[in-house]
């Protein structure tokens, strides 16, 4: 369905000297139809330039996206014009999203106007027809973004992306500006929605626990790569990798007794003097509590460490199995 | 008692009628304890911050009182309140990137501070800077950097130095981990215990948060706000064990660590609220008598109390 082969990212900046930032370095999924893929990690590792190069807001600089066997990077522009309704984007800040100007009403027929699927009376209609599917009211539609609150807003924002009968809908952090029962509401629906429409879904997060519920797989990424990548049950069952281990211990949950407990401390602080991509060897070295020799010399490869399950790190063998139970409190480390 | 608050009103006036983001708030807060503020987005959380700290526009209408240390903040001249504010209760404020002033390093707006309140020289409030910072995990070399060149981790630790320029005994925290990645987010929590509960005697604080999980980890006791009014509050302990509002007990099961059950319907406006209970059109056990008579808060156990009929 979705298949991303080795893409790359490399922004450059300057005009007396070039720098340029690798953003993405080799990313490679793939994701089965009707299917969600976690793609997890901090703001600044990348996760939401692969989100962008997918539905090709960005090109990539190398490799390959697959979206039914066809390959998007090479498509010329009026395929790809043709293709674009199947290929949605949701952003993150739903406030941004809409022109402040417009009614919804009219941000919502603008995909039946724009792709020439509906006309006068029957715009009308479906527009009506979505703002319900996503659980809003018909008087919604007369009212400007800022009436709507950030809950609201997303969920228009879905039906915006409903409109065209997707086949994959990129989600970039729906729901991390919005507060945690709205969140619920939210996601609830995209659920729903996901099981009746059948979309193929990239959930992108910065909150392991979140994308737990959305996903059937998820990828860690970490400073432009996956560093481990498996079925959702597998990467909560044994997380591999130490990162994907502090983002687990990261999980603060809402329990007063476990809330104590925490032990992200382990978790050493990013050095900005350590150069990374001069020292080379893997990416996570300066924060990573089991770093050892090879880690500073070789980029460990992205390994297949049990049935369907890959981790990038040379110690994964040597660390000490871990468990993160349902409710998300992690003892590790 | 450090604070006592007593029938908090804020109304602003709107072209629709009064916006009632704090109806009739009552609240304590003990020396030395962290009270928790829970609640969604528009439930009057900031607001009550922002009265009891006197930063709200002309434009609100305050009534009730506030009294910290015995003394009535909403009756003190301009001039007294100056004195409060900073040394006595400092808050830090939400979103840091547009609370700090761009133009200015962070050291100069620590030392700013200092200046103005505690009256220290140029030399000794630069100093005292560095040492803040350093409080705050922020190497103090950084001192000279601006807002825009630090992390939101970064810029939100700057924001906590500020708030303790002065050595508050009571600092109040409006989201602080509102918008940071997960691994950030544990580190203020940790940094907020050490500042708090890790200096002697312990500061007091008032934690506004929407969420739960950040509650649990830091607060010893827990205020549910809903549309301007407390529905619930007790032991942060008691209240994760034993939630007896509805709406308390709804937004745990909504945190992804509870299965991220959806609570149906919106939170409702502040200028048109639901007669009756305002929570009774999204809440289960909602009853006829819901629709029609306000719930005064019961006292359901030692320090525990409940603003709803059927709890």
């Amino acid at each position: 369905m979705l298949e991303v082969v080795g893409i790359e990212k490399v922004f450059t900046s300057g005009i007396f000297r070039r720098r340029s930032i690798e953003v993405v370095r080799g990313v490679s999924f793939r994701v089965n139809k009707g299917q969600t893929l976690g793609l997890v990690g901090e703001s600044g590792c990348g996760k939401t330039t692969v989100g962008k190069m997918i539905v090709r807001l960005i090109e990539p600089t190398a490799g390959r996206i697959l979206f039914n066997g066809i390959e998007l990077t090479r498509l010329d522009p009026r395929k790809l014009r043709k293709l674009r309704p199947k290929i949605q984007i949701i952003f993150q800040d739903p406030d941004m999203a809409f022109n402040p100007r417009w009614k919804i009403r009219d941000s919502l027929g603008e995909p039946f106007k724009l792709n020439r699927l509906a006309r006068g009376r029957e715009i009308i209609d479906r527009v009506l027809e979505l703002i319900e599917t996503v659980g809003l009211h018909p008087e919604h539609l007369n009212r400007y973004p800022f009436e709507l609150s950030g809950g609201q807003l997303q969920r228009v924002a879905l039906a915006r992306v409903l409109a065209l009968q997707p086949e994959l809908i990129v989600a970039d952090e729906p729901t991390s500006s919005l507060d945690v029962s709205v969140q619920a509401q939210v996601l609830t629906l995209l659920k729903e929605l996901q099981r009746r429409f059948q979309f193929t879904c990239v959930f992108i997060s910065h909150d392991l626990n979140v994308a737990r519920w959305m996903s059937d797989r998820i990828a860690v990424m970490y400073r432009g790569k996956i560093v481990e990548e498996g079925k959702t049950e597998s990467i909560f069952g044994s997380p591999r990798h130490p990162y994907t281990r502090a983002l687990l211990g990261a999980i603060l949950v809402p329990d007063p007794e476990a809330g104590r407990t925490w032990r992200v401390a382990s978790l050493n602080h990013v050095s900005p003097e350590v150069n990374l991509e001069k020292a080379g060897g893997c990416s996570f070295q300066d924060r990573c509590p089991h770093a050892e020799k090879i880690c500073r010399e070789k980029e460990p490869p992205l390994a297949v460490s049990a049935p369907d399950h890959r981790v990038a790190c040379h110690r994964f063998k040597d660390l000490v199995p871990v468990q993160a139970n349902v409710t998300g409190k992690v003892c590790f480390l | 008692m450090l604070l006592k608050i007593t029938s908090l009103r804020v109304y602003f006036k709107s072209a629709d009628g009064f916006v009632k983001a704090a109806d009739g708030v009552d609240l304590e807060l003990y020396p030395g304890e962290i009270l928790g503020l829970v609640g969604e987005t528009g439930s009057g959380k900031t607001v009550l911050g922002l009265a009891i700290t006197r930063l709200l526009p002309k434009t609100a209408a305050v009534s009730g009182e506030v009294l910290y240390r015995g003394q009535n903040l909403l009756a003190l001249p301009e001039e007294e309140m100056r004195k409060v504010r900073g040394r006595q209760v400092s808050m830090i404020f939400q979103n840091p990137l547009s609370s700090l002033n761009p133009a200015l390093s962070i050291g100069e707006q620590i030392a700013e501070v200092l200046r103005e309140h505690q009256g220290l020289k140029r030399k000794a409030a630069w100093q005292r800077a560095g040492e803040l910072l350093e409080l705050t995990g922020i190497p103090a070399k950084w001192i000279r950097s601006y807002p825009h060149e630090l992390s939101g981790g970064m810029r939100q630790r700057a924001m906590i130095a500020i708030g303790l320029a002065c050595a508050p005994s009571l600092l109040i925290a409006d989201e602080p981990t509102r918008g940071l990645d997960v691994t950030i987010q544990v580190q203020i929590v940790e940094l907020l215990h050490a500042v708090t509960k890790g200096v002697s005697p312990p500061r007091s604080m008032l934690l506004i948060t929407h969420d739960l999980g950040v509650a649990a980890a830091l607060t010893d006791r827990l205020a549910v706000m809903y549309a301007g009014k407390i529905v619930e509050y007790g032991r942060t302990a008691e209240v994760f064990r034993n939630p007896r509002h509805p709406y308390t007990r709804a937004l745990l099961d909504s945190h992804p660590s509870n299965g991220l059950i959806a609570t149906r319907g919106f939170s409702p406006s502040l200028i048109n609220l639901p007669p009756g209970c305002s929570f009774h059109p999204r809440c289960k056990k909602a009853r006829k008598k819901c629709a029609h008579e306000p719930p005064l808060v019961q006292r359901i156990g030692m320090d525990h109390g409940v603003r709803c009929f059927y709890a």
